[in-house]
């Protein structure tokens, strides 16, 4: 079992944030460039390595999810994860990609690490066989002398990305025919490659002037994203790509979505690309910043692609707006949704769409018509507790299940239970990871003490709930009294509990419901026939 | 919400609470509980080892050199310069100390600057995996400065001005807060005293905790109305000691303010209701000199907080010796804490220059 600390559930947000906020010309700090290959095993463990599920891929029957790079196996019923030596420093999958079919078995992970002022690129791990093993790829960034990119006719200047802050890899996509990888790569743009991550291509979308650009027409612009001083392309900074059954790519930026058909594509492999930006219409994308696409698989007609937006300041305007929009027919109308809601992910089956959002999961089983949300999810299991309010990061299907990573673990959903889902209230598995607290084999990760609380600091406005772990020999009736610095008890939790490792939770409030002030609290857990005790510091 | 007020002294219950209330912020509903819980917690324990031997029940001690921390209306009865040092073992990684110098202004006033600092080590951090992340520790401090003066030959007054720091959160800077004690003390007999004060008028911590995620948030001190006697018999040999604390605190709860209906469904709207939160206690305390070097202290504080769980009792010694030219006191006492039943070891040294 792997236990890290890793500071995963920022980095995301921060690339975004970036953007929202104005863009971020980072310092770049040491970061290890060793790109030799690698091949490891995958290992089964009992459970999510972390509960900060906030980047999936499905393959099949298969989940591959981050921050590490891990599967669930559904014939297996197991998780497995790969023990690849990049991971153990202090990288994180940052995006996946995954294909499972009869002619390719491609697992692709993009990471990234902190580099303290928003996540920086770190190369990719690649694997043909299925996940069975790995090999590192260098990341998808420019030589200094990189100053000019050829595309169709023209030789356009171009800055060359060499920082690896800022251009960590957004999204990844394949290719249908699984001979080309797309990555998103923030401010180092779109880029392809089709040897298996060894050599990257720089794409070259349309300026932030123009509409479309093709190949067979000369111009004269500079490539490279947006600068403090004003130059530079917002529509080369880029957040998402898919690649739909068409082979038509569509990139997300920050300054509107981007498609390419598969029959603008030059022997070169340059493309030509229309640009689509949000107008006062309701037949418009919701806003400029789109942030994730994902197909949808129909039986008749062509697939619809949808999109998350983002309201980004930056050339920002009334008509910048959280939502979700859809092309049913490649970019010739959109349609909007769920407009003011900011969405991380979507995910969608044939007749169903499923929307990771701040309010909760969105679900719509008539093509984003109507949605009903999901606020809560209710557990198949009661010794497991989520907190009233949980938010999506992140959503997949696989051909067995509905899954939503959050940050307090991985949702799961049978498929037979979702469309339960428009109508009531199905019972989900949640997985989370469980650090023991007598573990076999102490480390300073995970020491070996009687019990411990989690989060610490605990801060009730976002974490919602503090966890107490402490172990049982037998099933009993556990009962928690938190204490303030004068030992005045705050509370007192009772619960029946099972043997084994449990947990009680706590909110952060006395007997009457109100906040206790911030502080240092202190716990009592009675069990057979000693009391454990320790501390919790609480940030309101 | 059930009330559970004190039923043993229903019209100081009243008249406190009137007080108390008058006292407190604007705000929502008063709720009565049995504990009357807030921020600055470490600030409430006690200042040194005779008050806490005495139950803290020290509000109207007719002793001399008592600590303005219980009244700052005391400080008249400064008998001279005077230097104390405290330290307690706490259990669960407790630290306390204090330090305060006092002396006499003229021939009826007295001053006092006194410094608590409380410090919790070894708080295991954990990210919401579980995973150990690293150690914690935390320390906060109250600095006052007091100042008391008899006014009429039965009737003195006294005022603390005291600062408060707290260094909890990590990465973040510390808060700090201003606090006002107001004390008043009259001598109704040679044997009986009647005292009052009020703590912690205006107090409060204003949190900026974005750097764990958090949010701005206040926390008030709660606001304690003391009211209490000390009775001398035995010539001096036996002091007792009795207040009543009417403490009232604001606090917050979330509720769910209303559903609103939205395109994508129901969604709860949450707005935060503002409570005062009200208790009473009391204390009590007696001191006995069997002989002039030694003085055995008891008290009980705590009394009408969570029924005898809630209890405090506590017992210990003075003794006071001369070295050289220096008169020198060391007291000790022991404190049964409430509910968890850790005992508090607790010894202070005066030295009067």
């Amino acid at each position: 079992m792997l236990f890290r600390s890793f500071s995963v559930p920022i980095m995301k947000r921060l690339g975004l944030f970036a953007v929202l906020v104005g863009l971020l010309v980072p310092t770049i700090h040491a970061q290890s460039q060793d790109w030799k290959q690698q091949a490891k095993q995958l290992s089964p463990i009992g459970a999510p390595v972390s509960n900060q599920i906030q980047v999936m891929a499905a393959a099949g029957d298969s989940l591959w999810h981050g921050p590490l790079l891990s599967v669930y196996v559904e014939e297996a019923e197991r998780f497995e994860t790969a023990e690849v030596d990049v991971l153990e420093r202090d990288n994180v999958v940052f995006s996946l990609a995954a294909q499972n079919d009869a002619r390719n078995a491609q697992i692709w992970a993009g990471l990234a690490f902190d580099t303290g002022s928003g996540a920086g690129t770190n190369g990719f791990l690649v694997s043909t066989d299925g996940g069975r093993s790995f090999v590192r790829r260098s990341p998808q960034l420019d030589d200094p002398a990189d100053t000019t990119v050829a595309y169709g006719a023209s030789m356009l200047s171009a800055d060359a990305v060499t920082r690896q802050a800022g251009s960590s890899p957004q999204d990844l996509a394949l290719s249908p025919e699984g001979d080309t990888t797309w990555v998103a790569g923030g401010r180092s743009g779109l880029r392809w490659t089709v040897d298996q991550g060894q050599t990257w291509v720089r794409a070259v979308l349309p300026p932030d002037t123009s509409r479309a650009i093709e190949p067979g027409t000369r111009y004269d612009f500079r490539v490279g994203p947006r600068l403090e001083d004003g130059s530079g392309h917002l529509n080369h900074i880029v957040y998402s790509v898919l690649v739909d059954e068409t082979g038509t790519v569509w990139a997300g930026t920050v300054a509107g979505l981007n498609r390419s058909r598969s029959g603008t594509k030059t022997a070169a492999g340059d493309r030509g690309w229309r640009r689509y930006t949000a107008r006062d219409s309701q037949r418009s994308v919701t806003g400029n910043f789109v942030v994730a696409l994902t197909e949808q698989p129909r039986p008749r007609g062509r697939n619809p692609v949808w999109m998350a937006t983002w309201a980004a300041q930056q050339g920002g305007g009334r008509l910048q707006r959280f939502g979700v929009s859809v092309t049913t027919d490649g970019g010739t109308t959109f349609r909007q949704a769920l407009v003011g809601e900011r969405i991380f992910d979507i995910a969608a089956r044939q007749d169903r769409v499923y929307a990771a959002g701040s309010s909760g999961l969105f679900v719509s089983d008539d093509q984003g018509k109507t949605w009903r949300s999901v606020a809560s999810f209710p557990l198949q299991s009661d010794e497991k507790t989520l907190p009233a309010s949980v938010t999506p990061r992140t959503v997949a299907t696989t051909d067995a299940a509905l899954w939503v990573g959050t940050n307090e673990g991985l949702l799961r959903l049978d498929r037979d239970a979702e469309p339960a889902l428009v109508t009531g209230r199905p019972a989900w598995q949640l997985f989370r990871a469980e650090v023991p607290v007598n573990p076999e084999e102490p480390t300073e990760q995970v020491p070996d003490v009687s019990t411990y609380a989690y989060p610490n600091p605990f801060v009730p406005s976002r974490d919602q709930l503090v966890r107490i772990a402490y172990e049982l020999s037998e099933p009993q009736t556990v009962e928690v009294n938190i204490y303030d610095f004068s030992m005045n008890r705050v509370r007192t939790l009772t619960a029946q509990k099972p043997a084994g490792q449990q947990e009680t939770v706590w909110d952060g409030t006395d007997a009457q419901g109100l906040r206790v002030p911030t502080g240092t609290y202190f716990y009592t857990v009675q069990l057979d026939n000693r009391t454990v005790d320790g501390k919790i510091l609480v940030a309101n | 919400m059930r009330s559970t007020r004190s039923g043993r002294f229903p019209m100081i219950a009243r008249t406190l609470c009137a007080l108390a209330i008058l006292m407190g912020a604007s705000g929502g509903g008063v709720l009565y509980a049995q504990e009357g819980n807030g921020v600055g917690a470490f600030s409430r324990i006690g200042f040194n080892a005779r008050g806490l031997a005495l139950g803290n029940a020290l509000v109207a001690d007719s002793s001399a050199d008592v600590s303005p921390y219980y009244n700052p209306a005391l400080l008249p009865s400064a008998s001279q310069q005077r230097v104390s040092a405290t330290a307690a073992l706490l259990a669960y990684d407790r630290q306390l100390q204090s330090l305060e110098f006092t002396t006499p202004l003229g021939p009826t006033a007295g001053v006092g600057v006194g410094l608590l600092h409380a410090g919790v080590t070894g708080i295991d951090g954990r990210n919401s995996d579980g995973v150990h992340t690293e150690t914690l520790s935390t320390d906060e401090f109250a600095l006052s400065l007091s100042f008391g003066n008899r006014i009429l030959e039965r009737l003195s007054a006294g005022v603390s001005l005291t600062l408060y720091q707290s260094d909890v959160v990590p990465d973040a800077s510390p808060v700090r807060g201003f606090g006002v004690d107001l004390g008043v003390v009259y001598q109704l007999s040679s044997r009986l005293r009647l005292a009052g004060r009020v703590s912690d008028l205006l107090a409060k911590y204003e949190w900026e905790t974005g750097s764990v995620n958090g949010q701005s948030r206040v926390d008030h001190f709660p606001v304690r109305v003391h009211v209490g006697g000390s009775y001398v018999l035995q010539n001096g040999r036996l002091r007792l000691l009795a207040e009543f604390e009417s403490r009232t605190v604001q606090r917050y709860r979330q509720v769910v303010d209303r559903i609103i209906t939205t395109s994508a469904g129901p969604r709860r709207e949450l707005r935060t209701e503002t409570f005062r939160l009200h208790s009473l206690q009391g204390r009590v305390g007696a001191a006995y000199r069997p002989m002039d070097i030694l003085t055995l202290r008891t008290g009980l504080d705590h009394i009408g907080w969570g029924g005898t769980s809630g209890l405090q009792p506590s017992a210990g010694f003075g003794l006071r010796q001369t070295v050289g030219e220096l008169d020198v006191r060391i007291s000790y006492a022991a404190v049964l804490e409430p509910y968890v039943r850790t005992l508090m070891n607790v010894g202070t040294i005066e030295i009067y220059l």
